[in-house]
């Protein structure tokens, strides 16, 4: 579905990832795993457009999109929900979410779709017609992803969804994201927290210094010392295997959707 | 009572021109959260447009409207593209006003060109005579006026607040990187904004070309008027714009009938001023409320540029002082004299604007306000009570500082805009005021006979004296503040410009701060302004006019920002140039907005910055430390 080879990209000419090559399935859950400053965003930025790319190629469906705009990008199905939510803070929840429709598409209609983020989360329903700048945290990012959703998206680009996220909301989130896969909808996860992400993903590549450093199936990674080491903050992989598998269902259980 | 109402009708008329005007403003204003200073100047190329294509083709004035309209827009689709657009996206909000005012600049020296400096007027849409109504005159261009108004204003409300599209300019200002993610084409957007108030612009130029005549920088004051009146009605809302004029053309038309019309310009300044300050988004503003000046903090300025540590300090200061001996005596006579003496007076004041802008992050488009009443101060108090210069200088100075002092209480919790068109309704209120105060001021033709600068008994009555004068001013004034700036006061100043907010958190006291840099500023001003009639024994409205405070602007931007001794390089090219290419002197006005427009865009730290950048280049090893990468707006 994505298909990226070679690709650099940065800011002012100067490139922050370099030479960086990955794929996503159709259905499938791709996290991107690395620190703070390792690229994560830019590569996400120049996956939709909003930075351009350097160097290298990318392919969505077949075809090559490196040189489209970002609103071609889009129209395609490629859609990226920002770090930092970026809600339009002045505008209404209901309004963002009509913006998120902005490129038409045949099938439902806008009001069709907003019912349906609705129903996903209600919480949105009771504050539609307020500003979105007085929303939570938490209701800015369901907001944030709901409006990546609005314009019905083949790949989503989330990028750092659970960042500042109290804890509980942040399982909330990925549970979501675990079932928005079961929809048929692909999805490159960029996060810091490697543990959650692994657990709901199928595949992850590590990116360290704007390369990548690591790649896989999730289930290994998560086995692997260097990742536990680095991103799950523990000295030895010493966790049983099942706690982090469960977690998902774990999650499920907790944050049942109708 | 009749002639009550025919004021208030006329007012009224004032009024649908400010609201038309305004319009424009709040159109780009909701697509791309900047201020377009050159909206003005669009009015006046559609209507000297439609004058010359009228009198080349014999058309009806509406046709030929039409035609001046087009080609309006087709010139604004090319300045667009080309500057307005590509500027958004590498400039903070406050450069933006630069930009834009050296846009305005810019297209009034090419208007200068081509149309040369005479008035002219356009035909009425139909006929020049008024209607009656009962007792009342009505002039049928009026109703015009009132009828274009408020289909345009009402269409752009529609089309804001009704359609995707409308939407989607919505978001663009809002956050123009999510907006792209969306699917929204933003620079698009911000093209067509742009490109559209400039023919809503257009459209009022040709409807106002019979009611008033025009030349080539009439601009400016539809600019002010019209973004006083957008002010007043609440920023970015059409319908808001229509209220404000109507409001402002009724007032200013009322206190000019019964009270002067200098008194008219004033009250429109002290209205701007009270909007501000009581209800920062408009009288008439909907949907939820919002603060201009808080959304200077989301882009970053970039830090000026420092030469580092100076190993040669005193070698180049020897160098200097070796210079300013010799200098005088190289070029004795001959206009290059009078050109570099104007230039060390100028220069004072070009600093204390550095201050103000390079260093608190300010904009001021009013400097030349205050060497107006500098220099009308000291002259006035010298004709006429026969006072020494000296202490006319410090009197002028006294009520320059006492002027900031009021324009910053009134301001000081403002930021980025609203400061910056507050010193540009203060720099119009002094020209007006230079102007019509015949009594004090002489009126157009200016004060005659202004005795040479003497201390002490000691005139500074030949070149060679003015030469040391203004050299020696100019020096003492870069020597203490190149001082000041690397103590504790300039350190916080620059806190301020970098992030005021942190600076605030950190104890520095952001309003005193502020003020103090104004008031810096405003002194500076003064004193050169003093300097600048006792030089030329003569002083006129134009020569400290608002054309002044812009030029300075592009000496300061040019020479570069924030250096203190950049601005030298800045004020010598705008001053030199053109007494050493006299045939050009037409070309000034166009050339200074040229610059200034393209230091803005792609060379902020001015010609200072390019010289240092070669300075490091040439040190053997990297002495000085690295230049700070400026992060602009990374998403």
């Amino acid at each position: 579905m994505l298909d990226v080879s070679g690709l650099s990209a940065g800011y002012d000419g100067r490139a922050v990832i370099h030479d960086l090559s990955l794929t996503v399935e159709q259905g499938e859950i791709v996290a991107l795993l690395g620190a703070n400053g390792a690229g994560k965003s830019t590569l996400a930025c120049a996956l939709s457009g909003l930075l351009p790319a350097l160097a290298g190629s990318i392919r969505f469906q077949g075809a090559a999109i490196e040189r489209a705009s970002p609103a071609a990008r889009v129209s395609a199905g490629l859609v990226h929900v920002p770090e930092g939510r970026q809600v339009f803070a002045g505008l209404t929840v209901a309004q963002n979410l009509e913006l998120g429709a902005y490129v038409e598409r045949p099938g439902s209609t806008t009001s069709a779709r907003m019912e349906t983020m609705f129903d996903r989360f209600p919480v949105l329903r009771q504050r539609s017609g307020s500003v979105a700048g007085n929303l939570s945290g938490g209701q800015q990012q369901m907001l944030a992803i709901s409006r990546g959703l609005m314009s019905g998206p083949k790949l989503l680009i989330l990028d750092e969804p659970s960042l500042g996220l109290a804890p509980t909301l942040v399982a909330e989130v990925f549970a979501m994201i675990a079932e928005l896969r079961g929809q048929g909808l692909s999805i490159l996860l960029s996060e810091q927290n490697a543990r959650m992400s692994l657990a709901i993903a199928d595949r992850a590549y590590v990116l360290e210094n704007g390369r990548i450093t690591l790649s896989g199936p999730a289930a290994d990674l998560i086995r692997s010392s260097e990742i536990a080491k680095r991103y799950l903050g523990l000295g030895a992989p010493d966790r049983t295997e099942e706690s982090d598998c469960d977690l998902v269902a774990r999650l499920r259980a907790a944050f049942a959707w109708s | 009572m009749l002639q009550l109402v025919q004021y208030v009708l006329g007012g009224l008329l004032q009024g649908a021109i400010f609201g038309l005007l305004a319009v424009g403003f709040s159109l780009i204003y909701r697509v791309t959260s900047a201020i377009n200073l050159a909206q003005g100047a669009f009015c006046i190329l559609g209507a000297l447009l439609t004058g010359s294509i009228q009198d080349a083709l014999g058309l009806h004035v509406m046709l030929a409207g039409v035609l001046g309209v087009a080609a309006t827009a087709l010139i604004a689709l090319l300045v667009g593209a080309a500057i307005f657009v590509p500027g958004l996206s590498r400039l903070p909000t406050s450069a933006m006003f630069i930009l834009t005012a050296g846009l305005l600049t810019f297209l009034e020296g090419a208007s200068l060109v081509a149309w040369g400096s005479q008035s002219y007027t356009l035909d009425a849409f139909s006929g020049e005579r008024p209607l009656r109504l009962g007792g009342l005159l009505v002039p049928t261009q009026g109703l015009w006026l009132l009828g274009i108004a408020l289909a345009i204003n009402t269409g752009v409300a529609l089309v804001l607040s009704r359609t995707r599209m409308g939407r989607a300019f919505q978001a663009c200002a809002e956050n123009p990187m999510a907006a792209s993610l969306m699917g929204i084409g933003v620079g698009r957007m911000q093209l067509l904004s742009f490109v559209a108030a400039a023919a809503i612009g257009a459209v009022a130029g040709v409807a106002i070309g019979p009611v008033t005549s025009f030349q080539f920088d009439t601009g400016r004051m539809y600019t002010t008027f019209g973004f006083i009146a957008a002010v007043i009605g609440g920023m970015g809302s059409p319908l808001g714009a229509i209220a404000g004029g109507l409001c402002l053309g009724v007032a200013t038309q009322l206190a000019a009938a019964y009270v002067s019309s200098l008194f008219s310009n004033a009250l429109a300044l002290v209205l701007l001023l009270a909007v501000l300050l009581w209800r920062p988004s408009g009288l008439f503003a909907s949907g939820p409320a919002r603060r201009q000046d808080v959304r200077e903090e989301k882009r970053v300025n970039r830090p000026p540029v420092r030469l580092g540590a100076q190993p040669g300090g005193i070698l180049a200061a020897l160098a200097a002082v070796l210079l300013l001996g010799v200098l005088p005596w190289w070029m004795r006579s001959g206009g290059l004299m009078s050109s570099v003496i104007i230039t060390a007076i100028l220069f004072v004041s070009v600093i204390g604007l550095d201050v103000l802008m390079g260093f608190t992050g300010q904009v001021s488009l009013g400097q030349a306000g205050f060497m107006a009443i500098g220099g009308y101060t000291a002259s006035v108090l010298a004709l006429q009570y026969d006072v020494p210069p000296l202490l006319g200088t410090l009197c002028g100075l006294v009520l320059s500082v006492a002027c900031a002092v009021v324009l910053a209480l009134g301001t000081v919790r403002l930021r980025g805009i609203y400061l910056a068109i507050a010193t540009l309704a203060f720099s119009l209120l002094v020209d007006s005021l230079t102007v019509g105060l015949e009594g004090v001021t002489g009126g157009p033709s200016g004060l005659v006979g202004i005795p040479s600068f003497s201390i002490a008994g000691f005139v500074f009555d030949t070149p060679l004296r003015n030469f040391y004068l203004a050299a020696g001013v100019a020096a003492v004034v870069l020597v203490l503040l190149t001082g000041g700036m690397r103590g504790a006061f300039g350190r916080a100043l620059q806190a301020i410009r970098a992030d005021p907010l942190a600076a605030a958190a950190l104890g520095v006291r952001v309003g005193r701060y502020r003020m103090a840099a104004f008031c810096i500023s405003a002194a500076l001003g003064s004193i050169s302004g003093s300097l600048y009639a006792f030089y030329f024994h003569f002083l006129s409205p134009e020569m400290v006019g608002t054309q002044i405070s812009l030029q300075m602007l592009a000496m300061l931007v040019v020479g570069g920002e924030g250096t203190l001794f950049g601005p030298l390089f800045g004020v010598a090219i705008l001053t030199l140039l053109p007494t050493a290419f006299q045939p050009l002197a037409q070309f000034k006005t166009m050339g200074a907005g040229l610059l200034l427009v393209l230091f803005s865009m792609y060379l902020p730290s001015g010609i200072f910055g390019l010289l240092a950048r070669m300075v490091r280049l040439l040190r053997p090893r990297g002495y000085a430390p690295a230049p700070v990468a400026a992060n602009g707006s990374a998403p």
